[in-house]
């Protein structure tokens, strides 16, 4: 992984036409301005890791599926 | 009272203030907005989400609170706002102000995994609802049993 250190105002640029500016920093989170092709899709990734598992969650649900839930649930599993 | 024909429970009628809305849907469901919680005696805990455009889509889930006594939710002021709780109030009180699910995945001869990383957060008063994203530490699959 490449590191470069920025200061808030700074940028970096990312092949052509992707400009990602630091805006603001904070010991907790800093605040990106990102610059890029409409064609170029820009997601926090936490978001896509829970399109993903709604989809896997979606496609998984059967009667079947609810038989071997609740068998889990009555197996004694309670949380994780 | 309204009613629809869904693959998993057959025809099911609401009442439309029993409707969950989802005003952005859920991620990767971007159009599915309406949706139905059913609850029934032979599958308790389990409350299913089910969606009332996709006859086929529905969710299983279990309340977080079942899954994880001292689970701590964090509510993006944007999410508060979609949910019609107050921007500065109190931390909403889970069963009385919202209700948060996580989805479950059940998948033939693996561990059902529960996804804490984004619950869904309905608010009780406005029946709105919003698949919130944690800031960290969750697990978007957490085993029920481990």
């Amino acid at each position: 992984m490449l590191v470069i250190r920025r200061r808030p105002g700074e940028s970096v640029l990312i092949g052509e036409g992707v400009e990602v500016t630091i805006i603001e920093s904070t010991p907790t989170r800093v605040k990106l301005g990102i610059q890029a092709p409409s064609e170029v899709a820009i997601l926090r990734k936490e978001i896509q890791l829970a399109a993903r598992q709604n989809v896997a969650a979606a496609e998984a649900v059967s009667p079947a599926a609810v038989r071997m839930l609740l068998d889990t649930l009555r197996g004694g599993a309670g949380s994780g | 009272m309204a009613s629809f024909e869904t693959t998993q429970f057959g025809r099911v009628e609401y009442d439309e203030p029993a409707v969950v809305h989802f005003p952005n849907g859920l991620p990767a469901f971007e159009s599915e907005r309406r949706f139905l919680i059913i609850e029934q005696d032979s599958t308790a805990p389990v409350v299913f989400l089910q969606s009332l455009s996709t006859p086929g889509l529905v969710f299983l889930t279990l309340p977080v609170r079942f899954l994880d006594p001292s689970y701590e939710l964090t509510m993006l002021p944007e999410d508060a706002a979609l949910l019609g709780l107050p921007p500065d109030g109190e931390p909403p009180r889970e069963g009385a102000d919202i209700l948060s699910l996580a989805i479950l995945t059940v998948r033939p001869g693996q561990p059902v995994t529960a996804n804490l990383l984004a619950p869904v957060v309905i608010g009780a008063a406005s029946r709105r609802a919003v698949q919130a994203v944690q800031p960290g530490g969750y697990s978007v699959e957490q085993p029920l049993c481990s």
